[in-house]
């Protein structure tokens, strides 16, 4: 049984955290999320376990961190349905080359120079129970990440979304979420069936089976829920509850598969209709409870995993060039690519900044390594801190490299340009990524 | 023209280089995986042992988390000792401090001591086993006890691929 008491001020705490550290970064130009990523850091080992050990074993202790974990799975699984939802599938058609290039380039080169990184780290910081193709791929899908939503939020806030430079990169990271998603599929499945415990044919065959059935019938099925709601004339709770059903049927599945409950999750934000009527008010319902509640959960139970004492000595520079593949091959790649495709050097750098802004989807991937045995704990704080200097940096390099007044000239010359619409219709503005 | 070689450029070629560096690192060779919880037995010991009362409960287990050569650990039925160290080949070295009131009162001279433990990993087909010692160096009165511990079958399933 739980106890009521202090998971309720394990709760209380982590709220306060997020929301204070959250307004403190905002007051200097960074999204809230970021401020959140960070409360969880320093609620955790690292910094309350270090200055106040005592309130943190009385605040945390080892016991409790069950009810902990599983409030902060539960609210990952909803977030990662959300993702599913918001991502529009018109974005993968149509492409303009450039965006083509950057996309594919700002995944393959990220990944690529993970990899190498693997062949320098795997002796270092892995050991015999994870094969060198599992660590290698995880380490480039890890780097490869774009955080999606505080991307489109971050384009919306500076008003490029209208622009070339905002419609590349919005299509560009919409291939990436979907890829990375696919990519760390693969690598649970290529990690997991060197384990003697998992059947491979059931892991793979299931898997291909199910992703095949919920974009064909169970997508063909969910259509029907629209006609409900045409009947009933907007969203009931027992459409609301039908939902919340079919997100846990779906996460279950993939978890028995042996894949991971937030590829079902994921999975049935995708195949949901996208009825206007579903959609916007399905987010309204659950975006403040996520946003509030589930994910500064989700980060708390992060940071209690991050131990960054587990970074000592050398292991210090071995995490300043995580970092800095990170950026050479995302922003650097990204950059290049665009470069490469006809766009001016200043926009093509702000590609790379924006696209390698990997976010809570990052904590997320990791967070999936963590589970699955395939990255060690002093890895995943160098990974966590990598994710935070790379969302962290966005803000400022954007501003330096589209200062103000050079951001507004854009903008009119795009208001007045003929035909340079967007490809796709702002995200909604709330939910970190 | 220009789009493809650019394609070619930053997707075809480090693709193929992908391929490559999965090929090159399947010959590397990663320390041996000692992490996981080892559920620990004390062998005989002759004359006065401080270290025994971590040892002889039956829930005593030595649990290890491992990031390469590096590890961290806790020993004692309670958890009641933090240890860190490393791995070298097959040998562990750890060492910690027990924290004064996490001993029995008739234990003489473990509080603020500084505990060694080092331990050579048998690896079999199934199983993965540890035999060693630990003792206090500091105190010239307590023996050092032997021990073995075994780790369950889940944490030695996983084989390089």
């Amino acid at each position: 049984m739980p106890d009521v008491l202090l998971l309720l001020s394990q709760i209380a705490g982590i709220l306060v955290a997020a929301r204070l550290v959250g307004r403190a970064v905002a007051v200097i130009g960074q999204p809230r999320v970021v401020g959140e990523m960070l409360a969880g850091i320093l609620l955790g080992p690292s910094l309350l376990g270090w200055a106040a050990p005592d309130l943190f074993h009385a605040l945390f202790p080892p016991v409790s961190l069950g009810f902990l974990s599983a409030l902060s799975q539960i609210g990952l699984v909803f977030f990662m349905f959300l993702v599913g939802l918001e991502l529009d599938l018109r974005l993968l058609r149509g492409q303009t080359r450039a965006a083509v290039i950057t996309s594919h380039a700002s995944i393959i080169l990220p990944f690529f120079l993970g990899a190498c990184l693997a062949l320098f780290l795997y002796p270092r910081l892995s050991d015999d129970s994870v094969s060198f193709a599992g660590f290698a791929l995880f380490l480039g899908a890890a780097m490869s990440v774009t955080a999606f939503p505080v991307l489109a939020r971050m384009l919306t806030e500076h008003g490029m979304l209208k622009t070339r430079l905002g419609s590349v990169t919005i299509a560009a990271a919409a291939v990436d979420d979907v890829t990375a998603w696919c990519i760390l599929a693969v690598v649970i499945v290529v990690v997991r069936t060197a384990e003697a415990t998992v059947s491979i044919p059931m892991m793979l065959g299931g898997t291909v089976l199910y992703v095949a059935a919920m974009l064909t019938v169970v997508r063909w099925g969910l259509r029907r829920l629209e006609r409900v709601l045409e009947r009933r004339g907007g969203l009931s709770q027992d459409i609301v509850a039908i939902v919340v059903f079919f997100i846990l049927a779906s996460a279950w599945t993939t978890e028995r598969l042996g894949v991971h409950a937030v590829f079902g999750a994921f999975l049935a934000g995708v195949v949901m209709p996208r009825d206007e009527q579903l959609v916007r008010p399905l987010l309204d319902r659950f975006q403040d409870l996520m946003i509030i509640l589930f994910l500064p959960l989700f980060f708390a139970f992060t940071g209690l995993r991050t131990h960054i004492s587990l970074i000592t000595g050398d292991l210090w520079v071995y995490c300043a060039l995580i970092i800095a593949v990170a950026v050479l091959g995302k922003l650097g790649g990204s950059a290049l690519a665009a470069r490469t495709s006809g766009m001016s050097w200043r926009d093509s750098w702000a590609i790379g900044t924006l696209m390698n802004t990997r976010g809570l989807m990052e904590l997320v991937v990791l967070n999936v390594g963590l589970d699955i045995g395939v990255i060690s704990p002093a890895l995943f704080a160098m990974m966590v801190l990598m994710a935070l200097v790379t969302t962290f940096m966005t803000s400022p390099v954007l501003a330096r490299i589209y200062p103000g007044r050079l951001l507004a000239a854009s903008r009119r010359e795009q208001e007045a340009a003929i035909g340079l619409s967007p490809t796709t219709s702002p995200p909604h503005p709330q939910r970190p990524g | 023209m220009r789009h493809l070689l650019s394609y070619l450029l930053f997707v075809g070629i480090p693709l193929a280089g992908l391929l490559g560096v999965l090929r090159v690192g399947q010959g590397l060779e990663a320390p041996r995986a000692v992490h996981g919880s080892w559920a620990v037995q004390p062998m005989a010991a002759s004359g006065r042992v401080c270290t025994r009362y971590l040892l002889s409960d039956a829930d005593s287990t030595l649990v290890i988390s491992q990031s390469g050569r590096e590890l961290t650990g806790t020993l004692g039925p309670g958890a009641e000792v933090g240890l860190k160290g490393a791995l070298r080949g097959d040998q562990i070295a750890l060492e910690g401090v027990i924290q004064p009131g996490a001993t029995p009162r008739h234990v003489a001279c473990t509080a603020g001591d500084t505990l060694r433990l080092t331990a050579k990993v048998f690896a079999t087909r199934d199983a993965r086993q540890i035999q060693g010692r630990l003792w206090f160096p500091s105190c010239a009165d307590c023996g050092a006890v032997g021990f073995t511990a075994a780790r369950p079958r889940e944490y030695h399933v996983r084989r390089r691929a």
